[in-house]
Parts: C-alpha cells; structure tokens; sequence
C-alpha cells in the first residue's frame, strides 16, 4: 500500500482518536477514589517493644488494586513511604484483613532515596505523604531521636573513606574525665546504609494508600498513632525432662516461642508435683511462685541461637527418687527482664543406654571452593530408598528409587541391596549398584503378594574404608492410597531407629564461648556444608550526625538523654560534609592467650593513644586490686579480688605484648595499617570449631565433645582454592586440543594438503550471491539474536566478511539487519573492510548495515517487511536463532529468495531444514569460515577439531564397554559437568 | 595498532576467563568477575545501546533525505523512538506509568501477534516437511504421526502402546542425533575460543584479517 499525505494524515487522526478516547476514559475512572477501612495500629505482643502491627480492610477486587503503600512519621504532618504491599489485582487479597508488621529495620538513610524531602505522586501541596526518607542528614538529624540507628557499611569505605570526627573537649573537664573530646569515624550519606528500629514508648503515625493497576492514588487512610511497648516474652511451648537414673542426672530440652529475638535467659524450676491447672493458676501471678520453686539450672539463651538444653548433676544417688517426682518448667526472660513459664514438665525415667549413640564427627574444608564453605561430617554415606513404582500392573517388576547421600570426599564404589520377603532372613534378591544412577530394577519372585511388602538392606564399600558392619534398613510397605511400594518412616541404622533422630551442629567461634546453633539435621543427613562467609559489610550503631547550617557546625551525639545537640562557629579544619558518626573502634584480634579480644581504633593516632590510656588505666587497677588484696582477710572477698586481678593481668598483658596489636600500632600510614587490621581480623573471624548434638527433641541427648587440637580446641577456617580439581580431566582435554590445534595448523602452514569434506550449503553461498547479481535484487544477511559472547555469532562475523566480499566484488547490494547494538560497529566494519579490500569502497553505504531492534518480535516484523519490500534475491540467516527463526525463514520462502541458513540452536534446526535451500547444521557454521578462507590457521582448526571428535567418541565407546564389565573408573575419571 | 591492541586486551580477557574457569579462588570468582567484571559491563552497556540508536537514527534521516521509497514509514521510527523515551524519562518505568502502558498495550500485544503467527508458518513448513516425496521424508512423517499421536488423547485410543513408541523416539534416536550436534557445537565453540585465544580468529575486530 502506498503511503500518500492522505492516508498519512488518515492515520495519524485515527491514532489521535484511540489516544484521546483512551485518556478520557482513564480520566473518569480515575476520579473514583477509595479509602481502606478500619486502620487500626497496635503494638506487637510479646516483643521487645520495637514493634507495631497495622491492619486494615483490604477494598474489594473490583477495585483493581495492585499495591497498599505505607507511609510513617514522626509526627502526623509528614509521613514518609515505608513499604509497599504487592497484590495481585486479578486474585486481590482473599483475607478480611490485611497486616503489615513493622518490627523489622527499615532504611533510613538509602543511597535510592531523594536527596530532599519530595512530595509523593500525585499528591496536593495539603498532602502530608512524602517519598522515601531523603538522604539528608541535616534534616534527618532532627527526628533521628526516635528511633534506634544502625549503620550497614561496606567494610572497605569504612577502613579508607571514614572521615576522622573529634568533639570539642568538655569545657571544664572533670578531674579523671579524659582532657580531648570523642572520636569518631564519619560516614556520608552515600557510603553507606542506615537501617531504624522503632524505639519503645516514642509514638509513630502511620497511613496506608492504595494504588489501582493504572498506578492512581487512592485516599490515604486516617492517619493513626501507635506506641510500642516492651511486653513479656511468650512462654516455651514445652520443656522435656528426663532423668537418667544410672548416671544420676537429668536432662532438660525445650522449645522456643515463634518470637525469640529478645530471649536473654532461661530458668529451670523444680516445682512440687501439682497439677497443670494449679500451674496454670500460679503462674498468672509470678509473684506467688517466690519460694515456691527451685532453680536448678540457669544460662544464656543468646536470642534463642545457643543450646536448647542442659544437663544437671544430681546431688547423691538418694535424690533420684525426690528429682523424679518433682516437676519442671522452664522460665524465659527477655533483656526487659520480663519473663514467661512453660507448662510442667514430669520426667521420663530412663538409662544411659536409651541414649542416642554419640556423633562421632569431624570437620574439613569443602574442596574446589572459594573458600567460604566448611563440611561438618557425621557419618558414613546415608542411602535410602525414596519412593518405588511399579513397572507392570502385577508389580512383578519395579523400579527403585534411592538416594545416596555423600560429601566431595567420601566415595562410595559399590551399594549392595538386599531384598528380603517379610519375616525371612534370606534375601530374594541382591543387586550391586557398581554405578550410582539413583535407580534399580528390581523383579518380585512369582507369586509373592506384593502387598504384604518387604524390607531391604543396603551396605556399601569405598573411601574412606566403610566399616563392614555398617548397614542401612528399611521397611518397603505397599500404600493403598499412593497404589505404590512406598518405604516406611523408619530408617534402621545398625539394627537402630534413627528416623526421629536430629543431628543438631552447633559453632563457636574463637572469641565467643558459647556456641550457637547452625542447623538441625535429620538422619537421613550425614553432613552440613557451613557457610563462613568473607567479611563483607560492617554493622556499626550510629551514635550521632555532624553538619554545617550556615557558619555553624551542628553536631549531635547520643547522650544519655538522647541525642545531645550543640552548635558553634565553623573552625578551619571542621568537617563541613554531613556525616553520621559510628564508633571508630573494632576488633583487631582475639588474644587466646589471654583470652581477650582487643579493639583498636581505626585511626592511627587516637589507636596509639587509646592503647596507651589502656594500659596506665589497666596498670592502676592492678595496683588497686593488689593493694585492696592485701588488706582484705575474707577468703570469699579474696577470691573474687584474685579474679578480678586475673582479668586485669591478663588484660594488661594483651594490650602490651601482644603481637598484632603491637605492629599494627606502629603502622604509620593510614592505608597500610587498615590494610594490616582487616588482613588480621578479617582471617581470626573466620576460625570456628563445630559440634554435633544428638538428640530425639525430647531430652534423650548426646553432645560429642569439641575437635581438639592437643589440648586446645580446634577452629577451621575455609582455604580457598586456586585450582578446581574436578576439572583436571577437562584441563587435560584442553590443553590435548589445543596441542592438536598447533600440530594441525603447522602441518598446513607447512602446505600439506588438508582435506575437508565438501558441504553443501557453504558451496552454494556463491551461487546464491550469483543469483542475486543476475535478477539485480539485493541480498539480506541475518546474524540472529545472539550477542557478541555466542560463538554462533563470531562463526557468522567469519562469513559476512566472505559475503560481503563477493557482493562488493558483484556490486550486489547487501542488508545486515542488527540485532544486537554491540555488533552494529563491528558488522559495519566487517563490510566496510570487505568493499575496501575488493577495491569498491564507493559502493559501501553504511545504512544498509544498521541496528533494527533487541525485541525480539520486532526484529522480526522488521525483518520480514525488509524482505518484502525489498524483494530478497538470496537470504542468509547465519547465528543463533529462536523463534524467529521460522517467522523469517517462511516469509523468505514465500518471496522466493533463495535461503541458506546456519545455526548451532539444535531446536531450530528442523525447521531452517524444512524452510531453506541449505543448511549449515551446529558446527558446519563454524566451519564454513575456514572452509570459504582456505586459510591454513582455520583449516588447522577444523581438522583438528574432526581428530578430537574421534577420540570423544573412542572414550565414549570404551567407557560403556568397560561400564559393561562393571569397571566404572573411566566413568568416575569424567566430570560430571 | 589499530588490531593489535584490541586483539591483546581479547587474548588477555580470554585467558583471565580461561582461570575464571578453572579456578574456584575468591580473586576471581568474587573480586574479578563480581566487583569488576559484572559492574563494568553493566556499565558499558548504555554507551553500546547509544550506537545502536545514533545507527538507526541515521539510516532512517538519511532514507528521508533521499526520499527513498517509502520514507514515510521512517518518521513513524522518530514518533515511537521519541514518544517511548519521553514517557520512560518523564513518567518513570513504573508499572502504572505510560511507559509501562505502552509496553503492555502495545509492545506486548504486537509481539504475541507476531508469535501467533507461528502456529501457521509451522502449518505450512510441516506440510512442505512431511510430504512423503523419499525414504528419509516418509521416516520423518512416520514418526511425526507417531509423536503427534501420543500427544493426544486420541493416539492412547488408538493404541496404548503409541505413548512408548512416541517416547522411544524421542529419547534414543531425536536424542543421539541432538546430542551428536551437541557434541560438534561443543567442540566447535571450544575450537573458535581456542582461535580467539591464539589470534587466529580476528573477525570479531571488524574487518577480513
């Protein structure tokens, strides 16, 4: 169709009729505006008071909301976007109410942020909601009061870029206060992350708006107050008792609540044997219980991250019977000092033998890592069966699915199954697995009832040595819902249950001594890959801001009264930047010799003089404490004197003598010194040690004791690995093929005639350029949708200069439609070069290689209305191809151009097949270069490339031969991937 | 100079990533190809998609300058190529914003067109496909009627055993014939990194040699 200034202006009226008839009804819709109802905030229960719950009535679907956005202040005039709520408009939301619980930190300072305070869209200059918290400090200084800060910084711009802050001295110093002010590491509003918790008893205004699926605010709702509050923590669901009456102690093991973030303590009281309704009652008002209960055992519960159990000795072999039946509950406190009992525990009597059998484990490093990834293993290789299926309708023969559970270093040769009819001790069948496919066929004997099931018995050698014992149970029994033999829960280990048996691992790091939980295992586990992360990121609380408003440098430090806010005249010298101000100390190194962890300031100077101060000051309290010794007679009061002194020593011993601390304090240069710091702290973070608990979650407990190195514990740290020894197979393969490249490409360099079958498709390329010379029509050359890193791409960048060459050669012209902007230049070049190498550069025209689209789709429409207006003589489609490929192809065919096309896509294949006149199958693309060049280098390559192929396929040939006479070390030797 | 030093920094990128390969070492999987590599080809890609407009934008003013043969079309180019980027500069990318408005209403509904049209070409390229004009023709329609069957609940009708032959086709002889592509794509990529490597490949750069 012709496109005359008629129909032009036709069909520009008829776009700007759908356009305005398009906005005139968003327009209307959009002047509907719905409020959610009932917005209610509320504290949340049994948390530490820094969090509020807001809830509210979501509108009805046919509103067609997509997202609830939440706005929150300090006070009711400025609330500021929280968080938003995705909602799918097609579904909505099916609850009643909807809730959003802000107890988690939010940002508040954010590089996303504006950089002022900004209205939200679409709001009137009334409105009091905002866009996120601006990244001002000045302005958030203000209301930084109310909430708890803590500051996420990457670890390098807090080592090299923190600006060294100094208060002003106090202006008339007390006698032992320090003469200079405090010092701090200054951090600007871009290096960093500010995180807020809400602060309890401050009070935060919230509202919620929706937002329809054209993005259109709807009403806020009422802005509503709330405060949070510190309440009691939620009790522990249970505590489990059991008394081990041969070895006269007790062992207790409980559950934590959902909310345990603010758990500091536990508690374990003996109570008299009352009833659960009396407890219940007692417990109301804890008051009544003083008295009234025994504390047998107390700790730390580190927020619900250390051990969930303990063990009490009992006093004699007569309290056994009083123990036993007295009841227990366990009594949680938070760091508010609230506290929360658990219902009543009686003891389980058992023995020592009802024990799990102790983890014998060890720890090692993940192999072929970088570096950040320990394996706790506890036992042999685990395998078990998974599921069966029945292979005919008789299940005379099924299939059987197994898994087989294994670290990088434990190599399993042979699994052996047993298969036994129930209440038989001869096995029907056995089946060797020599090669671990995850499945085995197995037949049912003749006239066996399937139904009455079977159990199997797997055991197993490799390396390291599996003890010959060893071996695995399980009971197959048909499951009449699933029609199916199915195994039963049970997994016997050794002739032992184990199925309800977890494997806790717990760390403790070097500077900690307590240990906190990682994972809890099952026993169809017998190793955990533990991530130790590198350091990345530093959590620094924030303590104050700076900032200069005119001549004045504002400074406000977190006092005791809150944010303290002083002002005076700007000095040279003065910080004029807002920054946040953090604590310029962090650990160096943990002494283990002394068993301290010593702190260092960042800042050379202030570290030098903070190590000096350390040491008079520790210097006076062991000259303090030894005189107070000396006068004091009480052996309780001495004894307590003689620990303080101990600290104190060892105290003054690390900060003088040790070496790291010593060193680094006579690192001048700031850079090398924090380079030396994080080389220090960065590697003593990393050590932990493990230990694996056995427990049946109900008080039957086993802990093995910590890895010791001599007397010492143990700690590992991950190594990172330079080379990967997986692939030493594929290295080895690589460098065979490059040599053979080499070889191949000298004995063609020499001249020795190479032969390269002939293919079809490659022949044809200068026909099809003739063709087109002849009927004076162009030519098009399609690269596909592939980037520059496809190496179908490169291949095809290789034959568009052979192309183009011919068809400067020919005058013919070309058109190289681009898919991709990054091969625009080079395709232009390539064609560039072809004209100017065949002495045309005239005919060169630059336009007709050009960048169509990166839509996919679009590319195609492109394309096909290229071919078709330009009345394509010859069409070549040379690279990666998707979809499209047909699309384009099909349309070529119905313009009658000739079609030779080329791909490594295998999925396209077929239908370039079906559609061209020739096709360069997967590596015929990337051979056609050298085939076209006849260079001595590429044709190298190709030959070589046919020789390497012929030895994959003699490997592949003798892996299943001698995979066949179960010799399976070729198939080992292979990687995987 | 003008291949040699491109042709150096590619050799050297290329054996960086060769180690890359082969190295599981924090230098390179995190502080090479996480904090600089990944961060710089995001960055180099905005300068990349530039070419690529300032390409079309030319092609399309020089096509109206010349008055070549429907030059029109080509201001429906700067319509859409300015009208999408003001909406995406002013209104945001957000879902709700005109950008997103015209991704969806637009964009989105012209490629499903396009991809519709699939099922007819695949029509039409089957026919040419499967007309039984020789031996290997009349195997390939055979075993399209076999797999096209199965996939139908019609073909279980016919016989329960179509299923097991249609899957037997696909998993032993449509799979050794891909995997036998797979096999030449495989070495071929890794021959054509081996002559980027070695300088024997230099297309890449632009030009013949």
């Amino acid at each position: 169709m012709r496109l005359d200034r008629r129909r032009l202006i036709l069909l520009l009226l008829l776009a700007f009729m759908v356009l305005g008839t398009v906005i005139i009804a968003q327009k209307k819709s959009d002047s509907d505006q719905y409020v959610v109802e009932n917005f209610q905030v509320d504290d949340v229960l049994s948390d530490d008071g820094s969090g509020l719950v807001l809830s509210w009535k979501p509108l009805d679907r046919s509103k067609r909301i997509i997202e609830y956005r939440i706005y929150r202040g300090v006070s009711p005039d400025q609330l500021f976007f929280l968080d938003a709520i995705p909602v799918n408009v097609k579904i909505g939301v099916a609850s009643e109410k909807m809730y959003y619980y802000d107890n988690s930190g939010s940002e508040f300072i954010d590089i996303t942020a504006p950089r002022k305070a900004k209205k939200e869209k679409q709001q009137g200059p009334d409105s009091p909601l905002y866009r996120k918290l601006p990244r001002d400090i000045p302005f958030l200084a203000d209301m930084a009061d109310k909430f708890s800060l803590l500051s996420l910084v990457d670890k390098s711009k807090y080592y090299y870029s923190s600006k060294k802050f100094t208060t002003d001295a106090p202006e008339s110093p007390a006698a032992d206060a320090p003469k200079t002010g405090d010092t701090y590491a200054g951090l600007k509003d871009n290096a960093q992350t500010v995180m807020c918790f809400l602060k309890p008893g401050e009070k935060y205004y919230y509202t919620v708006v929706a937002v329809n699926e054209r993005y259109r605010y709807q009403k806020p709702a009422p802005i509503t107050a709330g405060t949070p509050v510190p309440n009691p923590p939620e009790a522990s669901p249970a505590l489990h008792s059991v008394m081990l009456q041969d070895k006269s102690s007790m062992q207790f093991e409980w559950e934590y609540p959902l909310y345990k973030d603010d758990l500091a303590q536990y508690r374990i009281h003996q109570v008299p044997a009352i009833s659960d309704s009396i407890w219940a009652r007692m417990i109301q008002t804890p008051e009544a219980l003083m008295g009234r209960t025994n504390v047998i055992a107390q700790g730390a519960v580190g927020s619900g991250t250390l051990k969930n159990y303990t063990s009490v000795q009992l006093p004699s072999a007569e309290a056994i019977a009083g123990f036993s039946t007295a009841r227990y509950s366990i009594e949680l406190m938070d760091y508010d000092g609230f506290s929360s009992f658990s219902p009543l525990s009686t003891p389980r009597l058992k023995n020592s033998s009802d024990l799990p059998p102790m983890a014998e484990f060890r720890m090692e490093d993940k192999p072929n890592d970088k570096g950040d990834r320990l394996t706790v293993i506890w036992d042999n290789p685990i395998c078990f069966v998974v599921k069966t299926t029945a292979l005919d309708n008789k299940f005379k023969k099924i299939r059987v699915n197994y898994q087989l559970n294994i670290t990088e270093t434990q190599k399993v040769k042979n699994l052996y199954f047993e298969f036994f009819k129930q209440g038989e001790s001869t096995p029907f069948a056995k089946i060797k697995e020599y090669y671990q496919d995850n499945k085995l066929i197995l037949k049912l004997p003749e006239a066996y009832d399937y139904k009455k099931g079977f159990r199997v018995k797997i055991t197993m050698d490799g390396k390291p040595a599996i003890p010959k014992d060893y071996m695995l149970e399980q009971d197959l029994m048909f499951d009449p819902a699933m029609l199916a033999i199915m195994p039963t829960k049970a997994l016997y280990r050794n002739g032992i249950d184990v199925a309800n048996i977890s494997n806790v691992v717990y760390r403790k790091s070097v500077s900690s001594p307590n240990l906190s939980l990682v994972k809890r295992n099952t026993s169809f586990d017998n190793n955990l890959d533990v991530t130790v992360a590198y350091p990345s990121m530093l959590q620094k609380p924030v303590y104050g801001f700076s900032f200069a408003k005119g001549d004045s440098l504002i400074t406000l430090i977190q006092g005791a009264q809150g944010m303290e806010r002083k002002a005076r005249k700007l000095k040279a010298g003065d910080i004029k930047t807002p920054l946040a101000l953090v604590s310029a100390d962090l650990d160096l190194v943990f002494d283990k010799e002394n068993e301290q962890r010593i702190d260092t300031s960042i800042f050379p100077d202030v570290a030098v003089q903070q190590a000096k101060d350390k040491v008079e000051e520790l210097k006076k309290t062991v000259a303090e404490l030894s005189a107070q010794k000396a006068a004091i007679a009480d052996p309780a009061m001495l004894a307590q004197i003689d620990s303080q002194l101990e600290r104190a020593n060892k105290q003054l011993a690390a900060y003088t003598k040790n070496e790291k601390l010593l060193k680094a304090n006579s690192i001048k240069g700031q850079r090398s010194r924090m380079r030396y710091i994080a080389s220090v702290r960065e590697d003593y973070s990393r050590y932990n040690s493990y230990q694996v608990v056995k427990t049946d979650g109900k008080g039957l407990f086993i802990e093995a004791d910590l890895p010791k190195d001599g007397d010492e514990i143990l700690y590992l740290k991950p190594v990172s690995e330079w080379f990967d020894r997986n692939k030493y197979v594929t290295l080895f393969a690589t460098l065979l093929f490059g040599s053979m490249v080499m070889v191949f490409v000298n004995l063609a360099k020499r001249g020795k005639d190479l032969y390269i079958r002939p293919i079809a498709g490659i022949q044809e390329i200068d026909n099809a350029i003739g063709r087109a010379t002849e009927m004076g029509r162009p030519m098009l050359y399609c690269m596909g949708i592939g980037g520059l890193a496809d190496v179908a791409t490169i291949a095809s960048m290789g034959i568009l200069g052979l192309v183009a060459k011919r068809a400067a050669e020919y005058d013919t012209k070309l058109i190289v439609p681009c898919y991709d902007y990054i091969i625009l230049p080079i395709a232009q070049e390539i064609v560039r070069e072809a004209h100017y190498s065949v002495g045309r550069p005239d005919t060169f025209d630059k336009n007709s290689v050009f960048y169509l689209t990166n839509a996919q789709f679009a590319y195609v429409a492109g394309v096909n209305g290229i071919m078709i207006r330009e009345r394509m003589a010859t069409n070549f489609f040379m690279g990666y191809f998707a979809a499209e490929a047909l699309l384009m192809t099909e349309t070529g065919n119905a313009v009658g151009a000739v079609q030779i096309a080329g791909t490594d896509a295998v999925t396209q294949v077929p239908f370039f097949i079906t559609t061209c006149d020739y096709t360069l199958i997967g590596e015929e693309l990337y051979a056609a270069s050298a085939y076209l060049n006849r260079e001595p280098m590429l044709l190298g390559t190709l030959k070589a490339q046919d020789y390497f192929k012929f030895f994959i396929v003699t490997v592949m040939v003798l892996g299943a031969v001698l995979s066949t006479f179960q010799i399976t070390g070729l198939n080992d030797l292979l990687p995987l991937k | 100079m003008k291949k040699t030093v491109p042709l150096l920094i590619v050799i050297l990128g290329g054996l960086i990533f060769v180690a890359y390969a082969f190295s599981p070492h924090k230098f390179l999987q995190d502080d090479f190809y996480n904090k600089f590599y990944v961060p710089w080809s995001y960055a180099s890609a905005p300068f990349g998609a530039l070419l690529g407009i300032i390409s079309l934008s030319m092609m399309h003013s020089s096509k109206i300058k010349r008055r070549a043969p429907k030059w029109q079309f080509s201001y429906f180019f700067f319509i859409g190529f300015i009208a999408t980027a003001l909406a995406g500069l002013i209104g945001g990318m957000q879902k709700g914003g005109l950008l997103m408005w015209m991704f969806e209403n637009m964009q989105m509904p012209m490629s499903a067109t396009m991809f519709s049209l699939l099922a007819f070409y695949m029509a039409s390229a089957a026919y040419k496909a499967f007309r039984a004009r020789s031996l290997e023709a009349t195997v390939l329609l055979a075993a399209a009627i076999f797999v096209m069957l199965a996939q139908v609940p019609l073909g279980v009708k016919i016989s329960r055993h179509l299923p097991t032959i249609s899957q037997w086709i696909l998993d032993v002889p449509n799979l050794a014939s891909k995997r036998g592509i797979a096999l030449g794509v495989g070495l071929g990529s890794v021959a054509t990194s081996l002559k980027i490597l070695l300088g024997i490949e230099r297309s890449y750069l632009g030009g013949g040699d």
